[in-house]
């Protein structure tokens, strides 16, 4: 597959703390790529370098297809960490400002404006918007530029439920229309909602990095309840194809061989055992997450 | 060209930058106008004492004077433009947005510059109204004071922009400025005094300083200690000395633009 940005062997300290410990990985093009980590991982110092703002001590990175990281960098949307301007300018005033840095035009202005809902307040000046649509207006300055590669470092902070959703859903759109996502992000939800791929971090060291599906990937689990317990638990036992996790206050169950719920159901009543509980349950990402990053 | 023109739409609807410019515009003229009376005044008298300040060419020296004390407004304005960008982190933002982080430096000096031209020709134009108000003759002969006025603004404005380049904060930049200003007049004063030399006038600001002195006073001077005067060092040392001082501006900013993290 064809690789938008190759890291290798980036290393940064801060005085004594080392924040990132010779990270290397490539970006696949057209993917959604999460960089997921706790706070303080080194996910903000990473992007900070692929944009330019930070040096690294050592290491190099290359977004490929461009002829310069001016270049590279007018191409790209970026969100890092806060969303900065001019307190005094009003939203348009200050997408022109970025407009005329990427050498854009301002034709995309508008649509930006109107596609985070933020066009009717284009007139009004940024220190009167809330922290949504100061985030908001960050992720339409991102879009000016129709931008091949989008960084995004948590897209989602600041927003109400409803904003994260429509920003999710954009991410998956621009997507879809062939746009590469670079996602920094603590939330293993959100990573797990909208990325193809994810590179994990912990303090500055990366511990795994691929598709989210062998990353991350989860177990069905199935939470079964019946009158007699003890009795399920035997019946289920004797199922080779069925794990035992944990028995509490349900029994919960790992299925293998492509048995579905239905089957379960099915078979427990051949054995006389009549289910008054099932229920799907994901085996929680936070566990993995934390298995993971311990 | 395209540098300038992004200072421009980040200070074309910014108030406090209408507000400085016209401080600086009103209190220049106010002030000149206050003074040419004033000056007017003494002549009606027997002593024609100061019979020259405004006319030509004098008028040139004067309000060049008087200008080196407003020109504080124009800091004061190159202070806030370079802070705001830290505050607002909109520096980093336009690097991110991918500016060359020698083109952010290179958008301030062009600013620096507009406005030193744009001051420059203000004061050419003052002292013409002036000077053909007021009469006298030889219009240009002390023309050159445009280009002193110019290198004078240049090199204050480059040097709060560098200042605030490394402390960031207005309010912080501000002070340390003016407490600059003090130490720097008082050692300058003090090391001319000790030496007897005019050594004490190549500090970085006091150089393009003794580009604009009160000419009146320098003539008191010659008055009351005729040898000093005669010994006065000329002014393109200071000139020379002055254009010394903004290239090492340049340097320490560019240096420090291209290793630091923002």
């Amino acid at each position: 597959m064809n690789q938008i940005l190759e890291i290798s062997g980036i290393k940064k300290a801060y005085g004594p703390v080392q924040a990132l410990n010779g990270i290397s990985f490539s970006v696949p093009k057209g993917s959604v790529f999460g960089v997921l980590g706790p706070n303080g991982s080194g996910k903000t110092t990473l992007l900070g370098i692929l944009l330019n703002v930070l040096k690294a001590d050592e290491g190099a990175f290359e977004w490929s297809g461009f002829s310069s990281a001016e270049e590279a960098r007018k191409s790209i949307g970026s969100l890092l960490e806060t969303p900065n301007f001019f307190h005094y300018l009003n939203a348009v005033d200050n997408l022109n400002i970025v407009a005329e840095i990427k050498g854009k035009g301002r034709k995309n202005i508008d649509e930006a404006l109107k596609k985070v809902k933020l066009y009717e307040r284009r007139f009004s000046k940024f220190s009167t918007f809330s922290l949504g649509m100061k985030q908001r207006l960050a992720i339409a300055s991102a879009l000016i530029a129709d931008p091949e590669v989008l960084v995004l470092d948590e897209p989602t902070n600041g927003l109400d439920p409803e904003g994260i959703a429509e920003i999710r859903e954009l991410i998956i759109r621009l997507n879809r229309e062939g746009k590469t996502i670079i996602m920094a992000s603590h939330l293993l939800d959100e990573v797990e909602k909208v990325c193809t791929d994810v590179a994990i971090l912990k303090k500055g060291t990366l511990l795994s990095v691929g598709n989210v599906a062998e990353v991350l990937s989860d177990e069905e689990l199935l939470e079964l309840g019946s009158n007699n317990m003890q009795l399920l638990e035997t019946v289920l036992k004797a199922n080779q194809h069925i794990t035992i996790k944990s028995n509490e206050k349900w029994i919960v169950v790992a299925l293998q061989n492509n048995l579905t719920p239905a089957d379960v159901n099915q078979f427990c009543f051949d054995q006389q055992v009549v289910l008054t509980h099932i229920q799907k349950r994901k085996r929680s990402l936070e566990s993995k997450f934390i298995e993971i990053t311990q | 060209m395209q540098l300038l023109k992004i200072e421009w739409l980040k200070n074309k609807n910014y108030r406090t930058f209408w507000i400085l410019t016209g401080i600086f515009i009103t209190l220049f003229l106010l002030w000149n106008i206050g003074l040419s009376k004033f000056v007017n005044q003494l002549n009606s008298g027997p002593v024609k004492i100061s019979s020259e300040s405004y006319g030509f060419p004098y008028v040139w020296n004067t309000m060049a004077y008087v200008y080196s004390w407003f020109a504080f407004f124009l800091c004061m304005f190159v202070i806030i433009s370079m802070s705001n960008e830290y505050t607002f982190k909109t520096q980093r933002q336009h690097i991110i947005d991918g500016m060359h982080r020698l083109d952010f430096l290179h958008a301030k000096a062009y600013l620096i510059l507009a406005i030193s031209a744009a001051a420059t020709i203000f004061y050419t134009v003052a002292c013409l109204v002036f000077g053909f108000i007021m009469g006298g003759s030889g219009i240009f002969e002390q023309a050159h004071m445009i280009i002193y006025v110019f290198i004078f603004t240049l090199n204050y404005l480059s040097f709060v922009a560098l200042l605030t380049l490394f402390v960031k904060r207005a309010g912080l930049s501000i002070i340390l400025f003016l407490a600059y200003l003090m130490i720097e007049s008082g050692l300058s004063t003090y090391i001319n005094f000790k030496s007897g030399t005019e050594a004490g006038g190549f500090f970085p600001l006091q150089t393009s300083d003794e580009l604009l002195p009160l000419r009146s006073l320098s003539g008191l001077k010659a008055i009351v200690n005729p040898g000093a005067a005669g010994a006065s060092m000329p002014s393109y040392y200071f000139l020379i000395v002055s254009v010394v001082f903004i290239a090492a501006y340049y340097f320490i900013a560019r240096r420090k633009m291209l290793h630091s993290d923002l």
